[in-house]
């Protein structure tokens, strides 16, 4: 990649890194301004709210680029701001609204599993996991895996899907996730049991049952 | 906001019933165990479950597939066919960045 290669290279003048604040803003707008937009879409999945998270990543980047020692590639470090611009942002609207999608994914739970009689809380047949495949991995090499996989995550309740992804993409603890959206662990939990059974579901229909 | 972190209030299983889990419970379980450590009952009711119940095992490998595909999927999305900054959007960052 290309802003690896640069990075391995001796900072010499006219490096990129040299040049003055607006010439390299304008660069990083054009080199990285999509992948951060993506990045950010992903999680608000609201156009508006994710440019404005790039232009605060961009503007927070560019105050801190002194600090940036080019041990990890250029994107990497605006894509680590971007995250920590990101938690900020969930953590405000967590403040604006309550936490009601609790309740969202209930049906997905109780849809799952029997609720009466003696099989009570046995797989229900047709939603009991199926075997996936000899090797399931080998989907993960493949983009059409991925369109259904994106198709899947977009499908989970705004707020299910805030929690779930600090914990699974930015790989956050319990603890730090729970004090920044004001939940407590046993919702937490509970939330992402029922966002990865409703995942699960979702991939299984859409791509393992159909390949 | 209503908490529910002890297990017995929000009707998890707890001592000896975690002997004779339901595939429910089983499952609630394999996903708690992936964000935080369960107790040695936990793990002790959860073998025993698994050693007897086919579609729980398969949800198990199911669910750290998941996770492994979570982890790599930012990476994957940004080659994926999807959106990009607008033009106006673009002209206004850059503006704002010149400020």
């Amino acid at each position: 990649m290309g802003e690896e290669t640069r990075n391995l290279l001796p900072q010499e003048p006219g490096d990129n890194r040299t040049d003055p604040p607006a010439v390299e803003a304008t660069r990083w707008v054009e080199e990285h301004g999509d992948i951060l937009f993506r990045h950010a879409l992903a999680r608000v999945r609201n156009a508006a709210q994710a440019e404005d998270l790039v232009q605060e990543t961009f503007l927070a980047a560019l105050k801190a680029r002194d600090r940036f020692a080019g041990r990890s590639s250029e994107r990497t470090w605006l894509v680590g701001i971007l995250k920590h611009k990101l938690i900020d942002h969930l953590r405000k609207s967590a403040r604006e609204t309550s936490f009601t999608d609790l309740e969202c994914l209930a049906e997905t739970e109780a849809s799952s599993f029997m609720q009466e009689g003696l099989s009570r809380g046995k797989w229900q047949a047709e939603t009991q996991p199926q075997d996936w495949h000899a090797d399931p991995s080998a989907s993960l090499d493949r983009e059409a895996f991925w369109l259904v996989f994106r198709e899947c995550l977009g499908g989970l309740p705004a707020r299910v899907a805030d929690a779930f992804l600090l914990r699974e993409m930015d790989g956050l603890e319990t603890g730090d996730i729970c004090t920044s959206l004001g939940i407590s662990p046993g919702n937490f939990w509970v939330m992402l049991h029922r966002a990865r059974l409703a995942l699960r579901r979702c991939l299984e229909i859409n791509w393992f049952a159909k390949e | 906001m209503k908490t529910n972190d002890n297990p017995r209030e929000r009707g998890a299983p707890s001592g000896l019933r975690l002997l004779s889990l339901t595939c429910a419970e089983s499952a609630r379980l394999q996903s708690e165990g992936l964000d935080r450590h369960l107790t040695r009952m936990e793990r002790m009711g959860l073998r025993v479950h698994l050693l007897l119940c086919a579609g729980c095992r398969r949800y198990g490998r199911q669910l750290r597939l998941l996770r492994h595909a979570l982890r790599r999927f930012p990476r994957e999305d940004a080659h994926l066919p999807g959106g990009s900054l607008s033009e106006e959007a673009r002209e206004r960052i850059q503006k704002a960045l010149r400020q």
